[in-house]
């Protein structure tokens, strides 16, 4: 395999909140290859979004990345100044946010937002830029692209908002990107448009893309391989298949089984009891699902499971599979 | 059959054109057209169709946020343009709405405790301790503990923001409530819980939710009717059995086959035809131009929606009685 595009060491990232700190993330270890769509789910609130805003040097200002590597091929992520950032962002990276509103200015035109990644990282002339930028928008499916060149983004639907978006991200033939929720606010006609999209950009470009998602039928077609996030931790990795044929982390199978479709009308939806716990309610110590898990035995309450490799690319960190409880493992066949 | 608790009859709502200074003074965006429809009391109505295609406008102009160009929505019977303004603050009361778009809903400069009792301010129910108690448990009804209270928007995830928006719609049990996309942010479990909740209220309060979604998988299991809107108007309506089972309109055919599901993946089903050009040809069929079985009639006659099972309508051409080639069109899909 040729080395990975991205690397991220066990990076733990805290919150200060009332002078106290609170790790958000704890010990995120992963690569993202050339060519190969990586999914993150997991339950909200979890670190998702954490995650990639961390690789991108844009958390909030009450946050702190206590420990640990990114490296995006040679260049270590933690080590670039803001001016570096923006050689890099939007040109080797770029980012699709969850909230297409906070990501757009509401006093720009959408075709000058879009437009502006050509500006900053190409020396197209003025009409090739805007040459460029509509045929991006036809591209993201967006209508009447001449019109709405000169519309102003509270213009726009949500999904149209969204899609602009996906424009500015794409617009600088990034070779990551980094997806949050791109296709949550479109329709699933658009929504299948966007996906042949970024399959087609994976294809001739060889891009990466890092896609978080709730959507498991988009996951399935999209992703190569899957991470299972849970309150700050990667608890299950694997390849798509792995993941959705052989689930093996109690909560990957919850998650799972709560997916909602229409032959399940009439009945009450599977949840999984309890909640994920607050920054200020994290017990650090064990098994950070241990409370919420309906295979909870005592190692479970003694310590963190380490991740443990199950075969090949698919790995889980819960006691179940761990060495020492090794006996449990009986569990997991239901 | 009892009154509706909402009629909505012949509702337009036109915007002006994005570009300024356009010579043509017939370029109005057309975000809801023709619209006419009605919802029971206690139904969950679902709302989908292509993006742009008019459903948070529709939405919006029911509650009257936004003032519609013409038509009329009732409530309860009642004319909502006559209210008076005793009137229209108790209907408000009663009606809500999610925002798609929750972080733009939430004050930034406002902790969630606050936010979330704010309509109970509004409408001064309760004392302070009342409020506080009230609202921390709603925020327990969506999911969220009390440490939620003190915190602000910025600090929650896009998730948590989701749920503090449901949170303030249903505090005051209200009677109606249009959510827009609300649960669309939300991962499997919470979206199950949150779902679980709405139908729970809904079975205490006789609540009527008029729930827009492109997430089909979800708006098929929730409701128990759906509209599918192109273009401004609605194209087809009927029960999510009969349309879900056998959508009609070729739109709604597209629509339906391209919910991504687990089990298969590969293929990506993609509609064909360009997406809206945005023709101002009211006369025509909104849909002629990219479907693959226009005919003649379709560009110069804009279909009615007509009954093609009990409770099942559809606007297309296709399905006229006249049609003769009707039959062997319905085989081949
Ligand atoms: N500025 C902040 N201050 C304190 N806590 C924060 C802040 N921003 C985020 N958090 C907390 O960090 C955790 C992770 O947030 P993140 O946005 O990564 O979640 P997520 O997995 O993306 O969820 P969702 O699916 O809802 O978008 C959440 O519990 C959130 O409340
Ligand atoms: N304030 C406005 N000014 C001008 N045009 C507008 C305005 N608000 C909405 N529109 C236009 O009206 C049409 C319908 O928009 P609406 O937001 O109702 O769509 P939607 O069906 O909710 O789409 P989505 O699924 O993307 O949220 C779109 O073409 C949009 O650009
Ligand atoms: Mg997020
Ligand atoms: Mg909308």
């Amino acid at each position: 395999m040729s080395a990975p595009i991205l690397t991220v060491e066990n990076m733990d990232v805290s919150f200060k909140i009332a002078s106290e700190n609170y790790k958000a993330l704890e010990n995120i270890t992963f690569s993202v290859y050339p060519n190969e769509v990586v999914g993150i789910v997991g339950e909200s609130g979890c670190g998702k979004s954490l995650t990639s805003q961390a690789i991108l040097g844009i958390l909030p200002k009450n946050a702190i990345v206590e420990q640990g590597k990114m490296k995006y091929k040679h260049v270590d992520l933690r080590e670039l100044k803001d001016k570096d950032w923006r050689k890099i962002r939007g040109k080797n990276i770029s980012m699709i946010f969850q909230e297409p509103m906070t990501a757009l200015n509401p006093l720009v035109t959408v075709g000058k937002q879009i437009s502006e990644g050509l500006k900053v990282h190409t020396s197209y002339s003025k009409d090739e830029m805007k040459k460029r930028t509509i045929q991006m928008m036809e591209k993201v499916g967006l209508p009447r692209a001449k019109e709405l060149y000169k519309a102003y983004p509270h213009q726009l639907s949500g999904g149209m908002q969204q899609r602009v978006v996906i424009a500015i991200a794409l617009i600088a033939e990034p070779d990551l990107i980094i997806a949050d929720e791109p296709t949550t606010a479109l329709d699933v006609t658009i929504q299948a448009q966007i996906l042949a999209l970024f399959r087609k950009i994976k294809y001739e470009r060889k891009s990466s893309m890092i896609f978080i998602s709730h959507d498991w039928g988009v996951i399935r077609n999209i992703c190569d391989r899957v991470l299972v996030m849970y309150a700050g931790h990667i608890v299950e990795e694997g390849t798509l298949s792995e993941i959705l044929n052989n689930p093996k982390h109690p909560y990957t199978k919850a998650l799972i089984q709560a997916i909602p479709d229409h032959r399940k009308r009439g009945i009450e939806l599977f949840t999984i009891p309890g909640k994920v716990p607050s920054l200020q309610d994290r017990k650090r110590d064990v098994c950070p699902f241990a409370d919420r898990c309906s295979h909870r035995f005592d190692a479970c309450d003694k310590e963190v499971p380490k991740i443990e490799r199950i075969e090949g690319t698919h790995a889980a960190k819960c006691h179940l599979y761990t060495k020492e409880a090794g006996l449990h493992r009986d569990y997991t066949n239901h | 059959m009892t009154t509706p608790i909402i009629e909505v009859e012949d509702l337009h709502k036109f915007f002006k054109q994005a570009r300024k200074n356009s010579l043509d003074k017939n370029k109005y965006v057309r975000a809801v057209n023709e619209v006419s429809f009605s919802l029971c009391e206690g139904e969950s109505f679902g709302l989908v169709g292509e993006s742009g295609s008019g459903k948070s406008t529709l939405g919006q102009v029911i509650l009257q946020l936004i003032k519609q160009t013409s038509g009329t929505v009732k409530y309860r019977g009642k004319n909502v343009s006559s209210f008076t303004k005793k009137e229209l603050k108790a209907w408000r009361r009663q009606v809500q709405i999610v925002f798609q778009n929750p972080y733009a809903s939430l004050n930034p400069k406002k902790s969630i405790g606050w936010t979330v009792e704010e309509p109970l301010h509004i409408h001064k129910i309760g004392d302070r301790v009342f409020r506080r108690q009230r609202a921390i448990e709603v925020l327990e009804e969506v999911g969220l503990d009390h440490s939620f209270m003190d915190r602000y928007p910025h600090e929650l995830s896009g998730g948590q923001r989701q749920r503090i928006a449901i949170a303030t719609a249903i505090i005051l049990e209200p009677e109606f409530i249009v959510i827009d996309e609300g649960v669309s942010a939300l991962d499997v479990s919470v979206q199950a819980q949150i779902l679980n909740l709405l139908k729970k209220l809904q079975r205490k309060y006789k609540l009527t939710y008029l729930f827009i979604s492109h997430d089909l998988n979800v708006v098929q299991y929730f409701c128990n009717r759906i509209a599918v809107m192109y273009l401004g108007e609605i194209i087809e309506i009927g029960k999510t059995v009969e349309l879900g089972s056998s959508p009609k309109h070729p739109y709604t055919k597209g629509l339906f086959s391209s919910i991504l599901s687990i089990e298969e993946a590969d293929e990506l089903k993609l509609l064909e035809g360009d997406l809206h050009r945005f023709s101002n040809d009211i006369e025509a069929c909104p849909f002629h131009d990219r479907c693959k079985f226009a005919m003649d009639i379709c560009q110069s006659v804009k279909p009615k929606r007509q009954k093609v099972g009990n409770y099942h309508e559809v606007g297309c051409h296709l399905y006229d009685i006249k049609n003769e080639n009707k039959e062997s069109i319905l085989k081949v899909n």
